[in-house]
């Protein structure tokens, strides 16, 4: 999805609208009807918002179904950014910020991740990975953060706060970007944001969200790499991917020519569960299943975020090793 | 120097940047006391192409072009073994003699660079071709010829003895076109040898390769892949090497540019299949599928002649009346004719309502005053029970009662079994809203701005709840909350005593009836947009815009969601990602809500029509044509489908 805006007949600076004839059909007004023209243009004074609803009770008693006992929010972090076995540089870069607040009318527990992963061979992969995670956590405590706290009143937040992640990538996207094509920089970026009950990911790359939950573990984002593709046509099994030499080629990274196509994706939180953002160090050389096996343990947090780092570092760490691990209750 | 590419081969996506990259040669320098360097045409990341003047030739300027290669290996045998590599592939090149492959003169290697020495070719190749064409689309009768010269040119390469040359590399960079609509091919796959694995994260896609060459596989088949691929991007103009690798059959060529027939593209998405087994298998299979199609669709009347590839070309005119449009299926193509309703039973006004259908019957309302109870399998009328003003809110059945409400202020509940009123709910304004029911309650909206709560067995009120504006949304009631929109544009979400839990205000009013899923409510508004807002906190979540308001209603199937448009479309929305998948456009206005049964999506325009169409691709499966608008909505049980138009009939149709 790109942060491109299309044109829209009720933005401010957009009052055109279609010609597309359209057919007048009764004198009196019918409902449900076609739409008129002279609805369209209609601006009608929007009423008051609703302070506080007047409610006339006649009968007290709706029955209500049984709910689940209240649970304790919060969230939990660890993180880990290793250099690796190899490298003289560590080009991957990660961003963490929690937020939880106390007392009457809370505001709702915000989590905040980014990893991202600088291209090699690109000029400087350390400074995109670096600049591109935090101009994105800039954008979003910016947009979404601050305007919080300085709320008053329980009207809903009115941006829609996918449009405000993509936007973030494209933000970062567009500081890359180097007129001079020997010295452009790359990097990939995963970031999630969880805000209430509700998760959002955006996302461009091989770097991964994955989501624990009930002992099930899900890769919530998709890599943009030519391997991944393969295994899509059919032209690999994962077991081969795996082995596979250029499996660190993408298609897809910030910094590069040209619209960015940022992959965006939302869902409502379980309960209870785990969420592992990490670099291609890691799931690279840890499959799936350990993976899972390891975020199950009955270890603390951070055990188990070393316990994934040694398991990359024994497996070789030929490359940079990055984890975000998140342990969360809504 | 008219005419001669000095395109950067850098400037795509496919560039992966070398760091170790030496300088370049300059004008001035010679090679092996023999070639002196000209300029540049090109440069890529291992390797760069000049112009030099070949200096045995010294009382005349004798241009070649020399392709210079990086050797980056560091390790001594490897290099030699790179070496060796070259002079081997450049050698079995030196012996090709075709006149649509550029000629090679020498070959040479210095130090850690390899130098191939070519024919110069004026002209332009097919990249900067399409970049000087200004994103207008290529007449396909071109594209044709330039496929028939291509064949011709694979055809020579796959018949080497002892085995096949495999081309490796076709793209429209490595397609040089002549003034004279000649095209020659002018880079073989040699450059690949001196690229060594970097270690990495990288970035870029050939986008014209096919995906077994990943894996170090170079095949016959491969080549028309790759030649598919160029065709792909010559004809819709979309940059493959800005697109997921291998995502052709993901963007059919007719989608993108409906001028091409549907036989050419059938061609050219098999030349795209994954599997090499599933393609042409060669040049000479490619070209005798290529002229079967010319002589079908082009029978040897009027006859133009372009380029050299002596294609014979029908006029225009002739080809559309020719090549029959793909995008009707045989169903479609007969029309309405392959849907025949089981039966219709006609009002005596029009249907704007959803039909409700319970225990085999059919319950609906119409603005002749009456709801209507149909015997489901049949049609027949059971029993009518009349209010005193026009009735557009839709039935809703709930303990075998069926409620409604009407534009006399009334809501009513009335026995299904035999339509005799139960009881009666006056409001201070008609009820559009259509009536939902849960907790032993009845929740519907009024014109007198109320959301009520209404006891379901007896009609006493339980609670009104003042929401500033008039109800005409139907309420969504999901766990404990009912959620309701309003025609001053706000979204409610209300507990089960009616207090106010949270509110959202979209910028125009909302008639579309709320939908619940994954914890977002989902609904459309007159401001033209789909909106998704979190449950628990109202925060808005994702935006979908449409080009003009909504009033349908949204209705989701797995990770999709379909929702009309008075723009006359059918919006399809991926819900997890908040991005259109596919619209359907019509002639009318979808103000009717869409019903989704097995695949399939339902729902009618005001161009007349009711429509299928397939979930997955939004392609229509068939359309059914009634007497008069469709502005109602479908109910489908059991696989029959039932909506009512403003012709005042209720219609039954088969899905």
């Amino acid at each position: 999805m790109s942060g491109q805006q299309e044109t829209h007949p009720f933005t401010d600076d957009n009052k055109e609208i279609d010609s597309k004839p359209l057919v007048i059909l009764e004198t009196k007004p019918l409902f449900p009807s076609v739409v008129l023209m002279d609805e369209e243009k209609n601006t009608d004074t929007a009423p008051l918002p609703l302070e506080q609803n007047n409610v006339d009770i006649m009968e007290t008693v709706i029955s209500r179904t049984p709910v689940d006992p209240p649970i304790t929010p919060y969230i939990q972090v660890v993180q880990r950014c290793h250099v690796g076995q190899i490298r003289r540089r560590n080009e991957d870069s990660s961003c963490v910020f929690v937020t939880e607040n106390g007392g009457e009318e809370v505001l709702p527990a915000i989590g905040l991740f980014v990893v991202a992963d600088g291209m090699g061979g690109h000029f400087a992969g350390h400074e995109a990975s670096r600049k591109a995670s935090r101009l994105f956590m800039h954008h979003l405590l910016e947009k979404v953060y601050l305007p919080l706290l300085q709320r008053d009143g329980p009207s809903g937040y009115q941006e829609p706060i996918q449009e405000v992640m993509l936007r973030g990538v494209q933000v970062a996207h567009q500081a890359l970007q180097n007129p001079d094509p020997e010295k452009d920089s790359g990097t990939t970026l995963t970031g999630a944001l969880m805000v209430g009950k509700r998760l959002y990911v955006v996302h461009v790359g091989d770097t991964r969200a994955y989501l624990l939950s009930d002992g099930h573990l899900e890769q919530i984002t998709t890599d943009h790499s030519i391997v991944q593709r393969l295994i899509d046509a059919g032209q690999l099994t994962s077991d081969e991917a795996a082995l596979y030499p250029q499996k660190n080629l993408l298609y897809r990274a910030l910094g590069q020519q040209g619209n960015l196509d940022v992959d965006a994706y939302t869902r409502s939180l379980p309960r209870k569960g785990l969420l592992l953002l990490c670099s291609d160090g890691l799931w690279g050389l840890i499959n799936d299943e350990v993976i899972s096996e390891v975020l199950q343990r009955d270890i603390s947090l951070a055990e188990k975020a070393d316990t994934l780092l040694q398991l990359a570092l024994q497996a070789g760490g030929h490359d940079n090793i990055t984890g975000i691990l998140v342990d969360f209750a809504v | 120097m008219s005419g001669i590419t000095t395109r950067q081969l850098t400037g795509k996506r496919d560039r992966v940047v070398n760091l170790n990259q030496k300088s370049q040669l300059q004008p001035g320098d010679i090679l092996q006391d023999r070639y002196r360097i000209m300029g540049t045409l090109g440069v890529g990341g291992f390797s760069a192409v000049y112009q030099a003047r070949d200096l045995r030739f010294a009382n005349v300027t004798k241009l070649c072009a020399i392709k210079e290669m990086t050797n980056m290996a560091s390790d001594p045998q490897l290099r030699e073994l790179t070496i060796r590599s070259f002079e081997r592939e450049a050698s079995i090149l030196a012996t090709l003699d075709h006149p649509a492959i550029v000629d090679v003169y020498d070959f040479f290697s210095e130090s850690d660079r390899s130098y191939l020495v070519q024919e110069f070719i004026r002209g332009k190749d097919l990249d900067a071709y399409l970049e000087t064409n200004e994103g207008k689309m290529i007449p396909q009768e071109i594209v044709i010829d330039w496929a028939l010269q291509l064949s011709d040119v694979l055809i020579y390469l796959h018949g080497q003895k002892p085995q096949p040359i495999v081309f490796r590399d076709l793209k429209p960079s490595n397609i040089m076109l002549d003034p004279f609509g000649r095209i020659t091919l002018i880079d073989f796959g040699i450059a690949k040898i001196f690229e060594g694995g970097e270690k990495g994260t990288m970035v870029g896609t050939e986008g014209y390769s096919p995906p077994e060459q990943y894996r170090g596989e170079a095949t016959t088949a491969g080549d028309i892949y790759a030649l598919g691929a160029t065709l792909h991007h010559l004809l819709t103009l979309q940059d493959p090497r800005l697109e997921p690798p291998f995502s052709f059959t993901e963007r059919p060529i007719r989608v993108i540019n409906n001028s091409v027939s549907p036989a050419l593209e059938a061609m050219i998405m098999r030349c795209l299949s994954y599997q090499p087994k599933d393609r042409y298998q060669n040049g000479l299979e490619f070209k005798e599928a290529l002229l079967t199609i010319i002589q079908t669709n082009h029978p040897p009347s009027p006859t133009t002649k372009i380029g050299t590839g002596a294609l014979n070309i029908s006029s225009p005119e002739n080809r559309e009346q020719n090549i029959p449009s793909p995008r009707e299926d045989p169903i479609t193509t007969t029309g309405s004719l392959g849907i025949v309703p089981l039966w219709t039973f006609k009002c005596e006004d029009e249907i704007r309502s959803k039909p409700a259908v319970d225990s085999n019957l059919v319950f609906v309302g119409a603005f002749d005053n009456n709801l209507y109870a149909v015997k489901a399998n049949s049609g027949e009328f059971f029993w009518k029970y009349p209010a005193n003003d026009e009735i557009a809110s839709s039935p809703f059945v709930y303990n075998h009662q069926v409620y409604i409400g009407s534009a006399d202020n009334h809501l009513y509940c009335v026995k299904q079994h035999n339509g005799r009123l139960n009881w009666r709910f006056e409001t201070q304004g008609p009820v559009y809203s259509s009536p939902r029911a849960d907790f032993d309650h009845v929740f519907f909206g009024s014109d007198d701005a109320h959301l009520y709560a209404v006891n379901a067995s007896n009609g006493k009120l339980a609670w009104k709840a003042q929401v500033h504006g008039a109800v005409r949304s139907s309420p969504c009631i999901h766990d404990e909350l009912i959620i309701i929109g309003t025609e001053g544009g706000y979204v409610f979400a209300v507990d089960l005593s009616g207090k106010v839990k949270w509110q959202y205000q979209a910028r125009r009013s909302i008639v579309s009836t709320p939908v619940v899923v994954d914890d977002m409510v989902i609904f459309g508004s007159y401001d033209a947009t789909i909106y998704a807002l979190d449950v628990t906190s109202g925060w808005a979540v994702w935006q979908v815009r449409t080009k003009r308001p909504i009033v349908s209603s949204p209705v989701v199937s797995g990770d999709m969601l379909f929702i009309g448009s008075s723009d006359g479309s059918l919006y399809a929305v991926d819900i997890k990602r908040g991005q259109k998948m596919w619209t359907f456009d019509t002639d009318g206005q979808v103000a009717s809500s869409p019903a989704v049964w097995e695949r399939s999506v339902y729902f009618g325009s005001t161009d007349g029509y009711v429509y299928s169409v397939d979930m997955k691709r939004g392609q229509k499966r068939w359309r059914y044509q009634t007497g008069g608008m469709v502005i109602g909505s479908p109910t489908i049980v059991n696989g029959i489908l039932y909506i009512g138009s403003t012709d005042k009939k209720l219609y039954a149709l088969p899905v």
